[in-house]
Order: C-alpha cells, then sequence, then structure tokens
C-alpha cells in the first residue's frame, strides 16, 4: 500500500446507485413484515438467562469435583505449581468468557486481535506452559492405569464437564453475536474447556507433563476448536 | 429523518421490551440500510428482500444490543451478514440488477453528472456509473464491503473494522486494493472516452 495513501482519494470514485434512488422515501408500513411472535427475548430477559447458564455451569463443575473429589496432595505442591496450573486457567477463564460476552464500546463486541489472543493463549498457551513448567517433585504415576487410559479417563471427563456448559452457552448465546462468531465461539469453547481443565486440576493428582499436556490440554484444545466451528452459526444474528 | 441519538435511544427502549420503539428503529435505519444492501448487491429488488430478512434478524436480535451503544453500525452488522449468508446460499435467485434496471430508461436518474448536464455529459456520467458498478462487482466481497462502507456509507475505518471483523490495517488494506482497481478501471474508462 502506498505510504502516502489517504482515505479520502476514494471520494474520487462516484457512487453506483442512481441519485433517485439514493432520495429517502418513507419506510413501509410494519404490519406484514415484522411478525410480533418473532420477536427475541428483551435485554433483561437475556441477561437473566445468561446469569442462571452461567451459575448452572458452575454448579455443574463444583458436582463433578465433589463426586470425584478434590486432590489431597496440595502440601507437596508449593505455590508456583497450582498458581500456574489451577489458578491461571481459572482466570484464563473468566477472562475469555468476559471478553467474548464484553459488548465494546460500541455494541458490537471486543475486537477479533483481542478474541484471538485469549482463544489462543487460554489453550494453545496453556499447553505450552504445562510442557515447560518444572514439576513441583520427583513423580511417578501409580500403577493403577496404563498412560492410555489415564489419558482416556480425564480426557473423557472434562470432555463431559465441557458439555453441559457449552450447550447451555448455545441454547442463551443464540443470535446473539453481529460480529466474529467464530472469535467468540472460540472464546467462549476455551472458557468451558479452561474452566474444566481447572476443575480437573483441583482433582487430578497425575501431574506427569506427557499425562497433563495429552489428557487434560489436548481435549481443551480440541474442545475450544469444535466450539468455535457451532458456536459460529448458532451464535450469529 | 431520524436523528441518530434518537434512533439509538429507541433501539435502547426496543432492547428493553418496548414493543412500539421498533417503528422509530425500522424508519430510521430503513433507507440507510436499504442503500448498503443495495450498493453490496446491486439489485433493487433482491435488496428489498434482504433488507426485510435484516430487519427480521434485528426483531430477533433485541436483546443482545448492548446499553447505549450506536444502533447504525450494529444494524449494518446484521445486514452485511444477511448479505454474506445470501452470496453464500447455492440457491441464489436470479434478479434484476441495476444496469439492467438503468437501461430500461430514467437517464436523469444517474449519479456522477447533476441536473441541467448535458447529453454528453449524461452519457459519460452513465458510463462511469455502470463502469464502477461492474468494477465493485468482480472484486473480492471483503474489499466491495470495506470500500462500500467506507466510501459510501461514510463509516470510519475504526467502525468498518468493527463491522466486518477484521482489523483496522485489513480494511485499510481491503480499501485501498478497491480504490486501485476502480481506479485503474475509470482510467482507462477515460482514455476510451478521449479517442
Amino acid at each position: 500500500m502506498d505510504a502516502d495513501f489517504n482515505l479520502s482519494r476514494l471520494d474520487e470514485i462516484p457512487d453506483v446507485v442512481p441519485a433517485a434512488d439514493r432520495a429517502a422515501p418513507s419506510a413501509p408500513s410494519l404490519a406484514p413484515r415484522v411478525p410480533a411472535t418473532a420477536a427475541g427475548p428483551s435485554r433483561a430477559e437475556l441477561r437473566s438467562r445468561r446469569t442462571m447458564a452461567i451459575a448452572a455451569s458452575l454448579l455443574w463443575l463444583a458436582g463433578h469435583l465433589v463426586v470425584l473429589a478434590a486432590r489431597t496432595d496440595f502440601a507437596k505442591l508449593g505455590v508456583l505449581y497450582p498458581t500456574l496450573q489451577i489458578a491461571l486457567p481459572g482466570l484464563l477463564a473468566a477472562t475469555a468468557i468476559s471478553l467474548a460476552l464484553w459488548p465494546g464500546r460500541d455494541g458490537l463486541g471486543a475486537g477479533v486481535t483481542a478474541l484471538r489472543a485469549i482463544a489462543l493463549a487460554s489453550t494453545l498457551g496453556m499447553a505450552l506452559l504445562t510442557a515447560a513448567l518444572p514439576l513441583p517433585f520427583p513423580y511417578v504415576p501409580p500403577a493403577l492405569f496404563t498412560f492410555g487410559q489415564w489419558v482416556i479417563i480425564c480426557g473423557d471427563i472434562i470432555a463431559v464437564m465441557a458439555a453441559l456448559p457449552l450447550v447451555l452457552a448455545a441454547v442463551v448465546l443464540r443470535r446473539s453475536f453481529v460480529t466474529a462468531s467464530f472469535e467468540r465461539g472460540a472464546a467462549v469453547g476455551a472458557a468451558c474447556s479452561l474452566a474444566a481443565v481447572t476443575t480437573m486440576h483441583l482433582h487430578c493428582e497425575n501431574i506427569q507433563v506427557a499425562h497433563v499436556l495429552v489428557g487434560h490440554m489436548v481435549p481443551a484444545i480440541a474442545i475450544t476448536l469444535l466450539a468455535a466451528l457451532v458456536l459460529r452459526s448458532v451464535t450469529r444474528v | 429523518m431520524t436523528g441518530d441519538a434518537e434512533l439509538d435511544a429507541a433501539m435502547d427502549r426496543y432492547a428493553d421490551g418496548e414493543e412500539r420503539a421498533f417503528a422509530i428503529v425500522h424508519a430510521g435505519l430503513y433507507q440507510r440500510m436499504r442503500l448498503f444492501l443495495l450498493r453490496l448487491c446491486r439489485s433493487p429488488a433482491l435488496a428489498d428482500d434482504l433488507l426485510q430478512e435484516a430487519f427480521l434478524r434485528i426483531h430477533r436480535a433485541r436483546g443482545s444490543f448492548a446499553k447505549g451503544s450506536r444502533v447504525v453500525p450494529w444494524a449494518y452488522a446484521i445486514a452485511r451478514n444477511v448479505h454474506t449468508d445470501h452470496a453464500r446460499s447455492a440457491h441464489t435467485r436470479r434478479v434484476t440488477s441495476l444496469d439492467e434496471r438503468d437501461d430500461e430508461g430514467d437517464a436523469e436518474a444517474e449519479i456522477p453528472a447533476g441536473p441541467g448536464a448535458s447529453a454528453e455529459e449524461l452519457g459519460i456520467a452513465k458510463q462511469t456509473a455502470k463502469l464502477v458498478e461492474e468494477t465493485l462487482a468482480r472484486l473480492p466481497p471483503a474489499q466491495r464491503e470495506a470500500f462500500v462502507l467506507i466510501r459510501y456509507e461514510g463509516m470510519s475505518v475504526a467502525d468498518t473494522a468493527r463491522i466486518l471483523g477484521a482489523t483496522e490495517n485489513a480494511v485499510k488494506l481491503r480499501a485501498f486494493h478497491a480504490y486501485e482497481a476502480l481506479r485503474a478501471a475509470l482510467g482507462i474508462e477515460k482514455d476510451r472516452s478521449k479517442r
């Protein structure tokens, strides 16, 4: 692009719509055009539904933690590991859902750059962090299950934990995003999957890097991608 | 014409559940959105169909309109989605385009030359408008949308980026490419008219 390109030069290009069509005619009657039954929920109804969906999702995750039982090795983990593997994904999940639902200064939501950044940082970023994070103590997984069995068990539980929040998101966010619905869907997916990962990290005592990467983070990335694809069309206005 | 502040306030009330406010929103947005869609699809009949669909989507998504926001960029984004969906549809109907309609008459309505222009000026103006329309039609949709929003709808680059769900740099680049293509086309046309 020319360094001196000035958008006012666009005015050199004449309009394609005839002047007669540019004159403002009166808008036609609304009666036959907009059926009253098709009216969407009001702002207050929508806010109430979203609040209930978030509350139900948190209860769902808390219920899983109660049934599965919280881990008992907190004393051995120190400060760094729980901060980066439990608090950080929880914080990223909260940031991702906030950003996805933020109306923005003009009502068109957060910019695509910010949405892409949070979706990538919260999934791929967490995966990279997991790979780089030193273990708080030398860890040998118990011989209860093989590596593959551990991965499938944790991956399945994460998928189930993320499923209800995602379904609720699809229901309450239907026809909500006028722009960047793919990126917003990815941010919602990242929020749901990382909330599930946080819950899993409060339960699963297997801190083996390969297990956390393949059993926890890979399902989270897959859920985020799936959510972006599904929510793209469902949430688009 | 309804002022933007009044329109925003009406949309706010409509999003809060006041059904009657939709009439004000409809009256205030009708012509702007129709022109926007007309510039994108180049067919008055199709623009009217897409406009109706856009208003239906506004009607259904009213609760997602954020309090205190501006309704025009929001509505334009919805209209753009409607047009994109139509363009992607495999069952796109064949409709009369602007140039076909223009051929039926009403040369007085042409754009670049004003009232009182000579027959030669009107002829050149008509030729220019047709060339612009054809060139716009050949552009990739992303470039056409950016150009139409900035040049014809008077949107800022920031608003256009928000409406298109793109970065400001991407929007500038798209508008620039569209401008280059149109300028090149018009330059060729001017050369021809000199001959």
